[in-house]
């Protein structure tokens, strides 16, 4: 969505895109970069220790050409990572009309998980320097613990054994036969190894049942993890501000159903309002439950993914 | 702490530290239990840079030194604090070193910083995100994340300048601008010269700054060159042969300034989004006058 702003901006879009893909010097194989997802994979445990990666980017902005309102113009790549406050410009060059190119070098040392690359279109309007004309209309993933760029789940699955020594911090729900971990970094969901049958269904037991009972973990987890990342909303100067992370990535998409008729910025002040101020919070259980519904069935793959994940893991 | 100090600081992870979190631990009532906490904590690392006794020691001094006025600690602890316990920023993203800290090493720290003694409020319970919570209000990561985001390359000067105001934590070191160097140099220098000297000016500058940044690009007004990685991680095998001084400030990671021409072409902007940023408190001009 467009900002409106005081001064003439750029119209139509531009978009930003990474051609390759390199670390240490190496270029990686194609389908580490996924166009569609705008997502770079850069897990690569076959690789070994790695110090820096290094990106080419490209950033198509057609428009600018024969349009004289703007004087000095200039396009930056922007490299971001909220958790470990790391926010690089890169200067992106002409190298033929419209398209501005330019190197992005991400240092290992400075990143944990998911960065965000974009790029933006600077010029002087109106004698001001420096005044933003455009942002990509399609930032770039570049994630260090995703090793396929076409997945998109936020959250991670995992079998253990709610009895265990080694889990504690599960041992109240041992008697149940999931439950959902919003600390965590992605938050997790616990499927209970020691409650009898819950494998064997959600493995390949009867249709129905499997997709009834991984839809209703999936609601129960959509719910958690919209409370979750309410109740970590900072409010400042009255304003509520986005968590950034997953909090913001589950929040961007649960809201638009929860509040159809608001803007993502009025939805999350309306959101806070309701969870946090006297006077009740109307309908918004109900709201809450009818989008995890929604959203449990439209990421039906959630239990394929617990299959998939459950596959993998060997014990 | 009357139990023995471990070798290594560690790492906790979130879901156990909110499990040891409970109210007489807040109240400063009860210790969080030292055996359980190690039991339930992951070993971070073997290097110097891992030693506790060190990171112990500048906190015991600081809690000494600044006896009757524990605020005042910030400016002293934060330079000193990332000279001693040197992280990589992927390190020191993970909330779990932060909680080791506070419920295992230093719990007496949060207490004394955040505890009722110093809060002019009734001795209540210390707020929960001192001990675990973002890297903006925890009572370890925020000194540690000032002096990583308002260093100068080795220089810990601005570090201790913004940490001599509060609202350089409450507001300032939450936003997203000072992860542009030259932005968050600007900032300190504007105070240190006296252009903004109280709480509400420092805020009522970061609001409007901030504000400003939506439409303004201050990366490409005042380009930074890349912190030097190499440099950054001599500094961290460094550890063991560094001597922490008390009396003057150490030297940090020499991974390169901030250019000073950036910083120059920050400073009489941000000045004049100051002249006509509101300040809480302060009578506006009657209007017709400008």
């Amino acid at each position: 969505m467009r900002t409106l702003v005081p001064y003439p901006v750029l119209p139509g879009t531009v978009s930003v895109d990474v051609q390759e893909a390199r670390l240490d010097g190496v270029a990686l194989p194609r389908h580490v970069i996924s166009k569609d997802n705008g997502t770079v994979a850069l897990d690569r445990t076959d690789f070994g220790e790695w110090r820096q990666a290094t990106f080419s980017v490209r950033l198509d902005a057609p428009q600018l050409e024969g349009d004289g309102r703007w004087s000095g113009v200039r396009c930056i790549a922007v490299l971001e990572e909220r958790r470990t406050r790391i926010r690089v410009a890169t200067p992106l060059l002409k190298s033929s009309p419209g398209i501005f190119e330019g190197t992005v070098a991400l240092q290992r040392d400075h990143h944990v998980g998911r960065v965000r690359l974009t790029s933006q279109v600077v010029a002087t309007v109106d004698d001001v320097p420096g005044r933003l004309i455009a942002s990509a209309r399609n930032p770039w993933t570049i994630d260090l613990t995703a090793t396929d760029p076409t997945r998109k789940e936020a959250i991670s699955t995992l079998w253990v054994d709610f009895g265990a020594e080694e889990n504690p911090h599960l041992h109240p729900y041992q008697g149940d036969p999931w439950t959902i971990e919003t600390t965590g970094e992605p938050p997790t969901v616990f499927l209970n190894t020691r409650f009898e049958g819950l494998r064997e269904i959600l493995h390949g037991g009867e249709k129905t049942v499997r997709s009834t009972l991984s839809a209703q973990i999936a609601v129960e987890a959509w719910i958690s993890l919209l409370n979750t990342a309410a109740h970590g909303v900072a409010v400042e100067s009255e304003r509520p501000e986005w968590p950034g992370g997953w909090q913001e990535t589950v929040l961007r998409r649960m809201l638009p159903r929860i509040f159809p008729d608001l803007s993502p910025d009025d939805a999350l002040t309306e959101l806070v309002a309701r969870t946090r101020l006297d006077g009740g919070s109307g309908d918004l259980q109900a709201r809450v439950l009818q989008a995890a519904g929604a959203q449990a069935k439209r990421s039906r793959r959630f239990g394929d993914f617990i299959r998939a994940t459950s596959r993998k893991e060997g014990s | 702490m009357t139990d023995v100090l471990p070798e290594h600081i560690r790492r906790l992870p979130d879901r156990d530290a909110l499990r040891f979190l409970t109210e007489p631990v807040l109240l400063g009532s009860e210790e969080p239990p030292p055996s359980a906490i190690s039991a339930a904590s992951q070993d971070a690392g073997v290097e110097d840079r891992w030693l506790a006794r060190p990171v112990r020691e500048i906190f015991d001094t600081a809690m000494g030194r600044f006896a009757d006025n524990p605020p005042r600690s910030d400016a002293w602890l934060a330079p000193r604090l990332h000279a001693t316990l040197r992280l990589l920023r992927s390190e020191a993203a993970e909330t779990s070193v932060w909680n080791y800290l506070a419920l295992r090493l230093a719990p007496d720290y949060v207490l004394w910083r955040w505890g009722g003694a110093t809060n002019k409020k009734a001795s209540g319970p210390v707020n929960r995100n001192r001990f675990r919570g973002p890297d903006h209000t925890q009572a370890f990561a925020r000194l540690w994340w000032a002096a990583e985001l308002f260093r100068d390359g080795d220089d810990y000067r601005p570090v201790e300048t913004a940490c001599t105001n509060q609202e350089f934590f409450n507001s300032i070191l939450r936003l997203e601008i000072i992860h542009h160097r030259c932005t968050a140099q600007a900032l300190i220098e504007l105070f240190s010269q006296g252009s903004v000297r109280t709480t509400r000016e420092v805020n009522a500058l970061s609001q409007a700054v901030n504000a400003a940044g939506s439409t303004l690009a201050y990366e490409a007004l005042a380009p930074d060159v890349l912190p030097d990685a190499d440099a950054y991680r001599d500094w961290l095998d460094e550890t063991g042969m560094a001597y922490l001084p008390y009396g003057s400030l150490p030297k940090g990671p020499d991974d390169g300034r901030v250019p000073r021409p950036a910083v120059d072409a920050l400073l009489p902007l941000f000045a004049e989004l100051f002249v006509d940023a509101p300040v809480r408190g302060k009578a506006m001009p009657p209007p017709g006058e400008d």
